[in-house]
């Protein structure tokens, strides 16, 4: 890594070439699902308290992921990463009722910043697997 | 002529003769760039004594203290020398640093944040002098205008420039204008001119009292991601881009000087060597190269790495330089004669992305993404130290001009100081 690579990833980017940031609440599941797109172990994830990047290849892209800490304090600081953001994944615990409020709140504050105009988002109905997990259309 | 006091310089070896004429106070500068923990002192004296009209007979012995005093302080640096333990760990970014620098009697140091600020420290106490707010993103690039040390540059990927009193914590100006972050950011040596470097492939000069723009330099044909004034005069300026070359500029004009191309690969730092004779540039083609700053002839290129190079810097006394890269290494070559590799340093278990050496020369520190830092003998290329404690990759270290302390920044959100 190091802050060369940073600034080789912050170049507007090529073609073939995609800026996908993760964001959503701490806890949701982020670092896990970056890890698992690069086939790592998922056994042991801390909470991020910056960033992760990983370069996954896919269909032929080179999808550059950006996952971004998600505990309250350092929210105000998402949009540091807005930049040349081509895809926007949106993670939620779904088995996490009682922030559910917030986290849709996060989400409609990220929606109205100029940045990120125009960037498709996908959300990400995270922890399906759990018994308390809320089904999809609820959220 | 009449000469008044002998003054030392430690980096590089020097010392600088004041003496009067005409009434005048002047000041002559004597480079001692082979003085060593070996070398003679009465020897040196003498051929000194036999070369300067001003140094007489009666200051003979004076003249020897004085370069006693200067090898004593070569010695006291050398690599069998110091052992640093951690000192202070600073604590209060929210979020992962990007790069340190120390003012120049080591002091104070700075450190930008993607937190936004810049905080200003106390390396005696450790404790927050200031913390510059003002950008509206990430503070990558940091420094003090040297020697005054009295104003603060930082670049930001807020696409601005700003200048600081890191006494008060008062924001004095903001340079607009570039399309793209700030990369790159720094005082000329008079300090009244500021160069930037940004993403938006282009370099800028700005006037540093009023904030105005000078000259934009257009030439880059991608991101640019070093830059440096000479040490020297201060009127040329290098720059090296993505776009694999690298620019020479002139403070007075507005067109390129001179393009030094021949790197295969992305620029990834470029530098003058102290006297301003030589640039230094390492490529992610995996060389690095060494240029003639006059004639602009390429007189070297070394391919010994395996991997991209990451970083290169020059020794104060610009008798060697060093690089670091990618395939977890630091190397040393001779610049002055047939430039060649005097040393490997290997140890370190993932990519070295920065490499600085201590002020006397003995040592090379190396930050890496195996969250370690190292202290090497330039020498012999054995690991002296390994500073551990870090929980996330260093991104960037520096030493203080006395070769008494260090600062490493990581991307687990802390500055750590070592002494």
């Amino acid at each position: 890594m190091g802050l060369l690579s940073i600034l080789k990833k912050l170049r507007s980017n090529p073609d073939k070439e995609l800026r996908l940031l993760l964001l959503g609440l701490d806890n949701a599941g982020k670092t896990t699902l970056l890890k698992q797109l690069a086939s790592e172990d998922v056994t042991h994830v801390t909470p991020t308290a910056g960033f992760n990047i990983k370069s996954v290849l896919s269909s032929g892209f080179k999808l550059n992921v950006w996952d971004i800490g998600g505990q309250r304090k350092i929210r105000p600081y998402w949009r540091n990463y807005f930049e040349n953001t081509d895809i926007l994944i949106y993670v939620v615990d779904c088995s996490d009722h009682q922030r559910l409020e917030e986290t849709s709140q996060e989400l409609t504050e990220l929606l109205q910043d100029d940045k990120l105009r125009g960037v498709p988002l996908l959300v990400y109905a995270n922890k399906q697997d759990l018994s308390t997990a809320l089904p999809s259309p609820r959220q | 002529m009449k000469l008044l006091k002998f003054h030392l310089r430690y980096h590089p070896p020097g010392i600088i003769l004041e003496y009067s004429q005409k009434g005048l106070i002047k000041n002559k500068d004597i480079d001692l760039l082979e003085l060593n923990s070996n070398s003679d002192i009465k020897e040196i004296a003498k051929s000194l004594y036999q070369k300067e009209l001003l140094i007489t007979d009666d200051v003979r012995d004076q003249l020897e203290q004085c370069l006693e005093t200067l090898k004593k302080r070569i010695e006291h640096e050398g690599p069998s020398g110091k052992r640093f333990y951690i000192y202070k760990t600073l604590q209060t970014h929210v979020l992962p640093l990007t790069n340190v620098a120390f003012d120049k009697n080591g002091k104070r140091c700075l450190s930008g944040s993607y937190d936004r600020t810049c905080k200003v420290w106390d390396v005696e106490t450790g404790k927050e002098i200031k913390t510059l707010t003002g950008h509206q993103n990430v503070v990558y690039s940091v420094g003090f205008n040297f020697p005054a040390c009295n104003r603060v540059i930082s670049g930001s990927f807020d696409k601005s420039a700003k200048i600081w009193n890191p006494s008060t914590g008062e924001c004095l100006a903001t340079f607009w204008g570039h399309q793209g972050e700030v990369v790159a950011a720094q005082f000329n040596g008079k300090g009244d001119l500021v160069g930037t470097g940004s993403m938006d492939h282009t370099a800028k000069l700005f006037d540093a009292r009023t904030g105005a723009e000078i000259h934009t330099y257009v030439g880059h044909t991608a991101e640019v991601i070093a830059l440096q004034f000479d040490p020297n005069e201060g009127q040329r300026l290098i720059t090296g881009s993505f776009d694999g070359t690298i620019s020479m500029w002139d403070t007075r004009v507005k067109d390129r000087v001179t393009v030094l191309s021949g790197h295969e690969g992305e620029i990834s730092n470029v530098q003058f060597n102290w006297d301003s004779s030589l640039v230094g540039s390492s490529s992610l083609d995996g060389s690095a190269k060494l240029w003639d700053a006059r004639s602009n002839a390429c007189l070297a290129t070394v391919a010994s790495h395996s991997d991209e190079v990451l970083d290169i810097c020059f020794d104060w006394a610009g008798h060697r330089m060093a690089t670091s890269s990618s395939d977890c290494s630091a190397r040393v070559y001779d610049v002055r004669a047939d430039f060649k590799e005097l040393a490997v340093m290997k140890g370190h278990r993932e990519e070295v992305s920065k490499v600085c050496f201590s002020p006397a020369g003995g040592c090379l520190l190396t930050a890496s993404a195996d969250r370690s830092a190292r202290i090497w003998n330039t020498t012999t290329g054995n690991c002296i130290q390994v500073l551990s404690g870090h929980q996330g990759e260093i991104f960037s270290c520096a030493y203080s001009y006395a070769g008494d302390a260090i600062i490493t920044a990581s991307k687990d959100n802390t500055c750590r100081i070592w002494r």
